[in-house]
């Protein structure tokens, strides 16, 4: 569980960084539920991971809106990409963990 | 992707549940706006296989005058014969005759036709023989899918005089008994995780929806032209608190060289029920701005 707070953050800070409003509000409210409610938190980050439109599909891009300060659109979208796949698999891990 | 590996399961695989029907089992993923794909996106050839083929399941053609009658749309793999047919048009209109009166002489022929080549008396062999003796002659006829498909599958042995064979994509399938290179999360957006890897062989034109949080680049696409926000809703299972809206569309052409993740996108649950999905998806992993159609 500490492992997924400390990655949520990670990523809210990459998101916010990157002026991304609507999923660095997501990740917020999940960590905020996560100390109190941490299932349903779990649940939630769960919840984001689909197809078009998803967290999945989001690129940081000034295509897309998103504004970057000292690092490059690429090195964003990489990280995202690995904070993204660090999350998914921590809420796996607990729900293993959970069922065991 | 899945129409074409069909389409080699008909040509193999005499007994395949859908001959009897002469349809696939999943639609046309090509607009169905564009020439030769029409409402009906399951259908063979424009529902005439007597006089048309569709060994790709997109792009229906007459093989006597040597001419797709739609567009194809990064098919790839067809082939047809340049040479005309001289034979009647109206020959073969039952699956049988085709076969019985081989030598094109409006006989029945059964040494040549209903012989020792038709070893297991089914349309499949049948097919595999005459294919085999009219392509010497420069000639095809399509019945059925199983006869289009093993032309199909034949011309794509290479050993076709005068076809126009395109170079096939490199693909390769993935599936929860072989998982690819997709991380989990990816994977199971697809429907039953699984999905093909495509090094494209040839551009490929593909869209999204956005709106609201989603922007008009991305890493999902559909290869279905978007017709409406509610379809790609139903399509692409869009839940709702994603943001996406879907009342805009983009559109990008992917460089042939490049490698994307095609099938069909899961259900999703919605917190009050389920979207089916089961539309078009394509994940590509590295998207270039550059590649959006202004």
């Amino acid at each position: 569980m500490k492992d997924l707070k400390y990655l949520l953050e990670e990523t809210s800070s990459l998101l916010i960084s990157a002026d991304e409003k609507y999923w660095s509000a997501k990740v917020q409210s999940a960590i905020q539920l996560l100390p109190e409610k941490p299932m349903r938190a779990i649940s939630e980050v769960e919840s984001w991971y689909g197809g078009m439109g998803s967290f999945n599909d989001l690129l940081i891009s000034s295509l897309n809106g998103h504004s970057l300060g000292t690092i490059s659109e690429h090195e964003a979208n990489a990280k995202l990409a690995m904070l993204r796949g660090k999350l998914f698999q921590s809420t796996q891990n607990i729900r293993d963990l959970d069922r065991s | 992707m899945t129409r074409i590996l069909q389409a080699f399961l008909l040509a193999i695989m005499a007994t395949f549940a859908t001959q009897a029907n002469a349809i696939f089992l999943t639609p046309d993923w090509f607009d169905p706006t564009q020439p030769g794909v029409g409402t009906n996106r399951y259908s063979y050839s424009l529902n005439d296989p007597i006089n048309l083929a569709d060994p790709t399941g997109n792009t229906p053609f007459d093989p006597y005058a040597d001419q797709d009658l739609g567009t194809c749309h990064g098919c790839g793999v067809a082939g047809h014969f340049s040479g005309s047919d001289t034979r009647d048009r109206g020959y073969g209109s039952s699956p049988y005759d085709y076969d019985v009166d081989y030598d094109n002489s409006g006989l029945i022929d059964n040494a040549l036709g209903g012989g020792a080549t038709d070893l297991n008396g089914n349309s499949y062999s049948r097919s595999v023989y005459d294919q085999s003796r009219n392509r010497a002659m420069g000639n095809y006829h399509a019945e059925n899918p199983v006869k289009s498909a093993a032309w199909w599958a034949l011309s794509l042995g290479g050993t076709t005089a005068a076809a126009t064979a395109r170079v096939a994509p490199a693909i390769t399938r993935f599936g929860p008994m072989s998982p690819g290179p997709l991380p989990a999360e990816m994977a199971s957006t697809f429907r039953g995780s699984s999905y093909s890897a495509i090094t494209l062989s040839e551009p490929l034109t593909l869209h999204r929806v956005y709106g609201g949080s989603a922007g008009p680049i991305g890493s999902f696409w559909t290869r279905t032209k978007p017709s409406g926000p509610l379809q790609s809703q139903l399509d692409s299972a869009l839940v709702p608190s994603w943001g996406n809206t879907a009342n805009n569309v983009s559109t990008i052409t992917v460089p042939r060289g490049n490698t994307i993740y095609d099938g069909f996108a899961a259900s999703q649950p919605t917190g009050v029920g389920t979207l089916l999905g089961g539309g078009s998806q394509v994940f590509v992993p590295r998207v270039s701005p550059k590649w959006i159609h202004p």
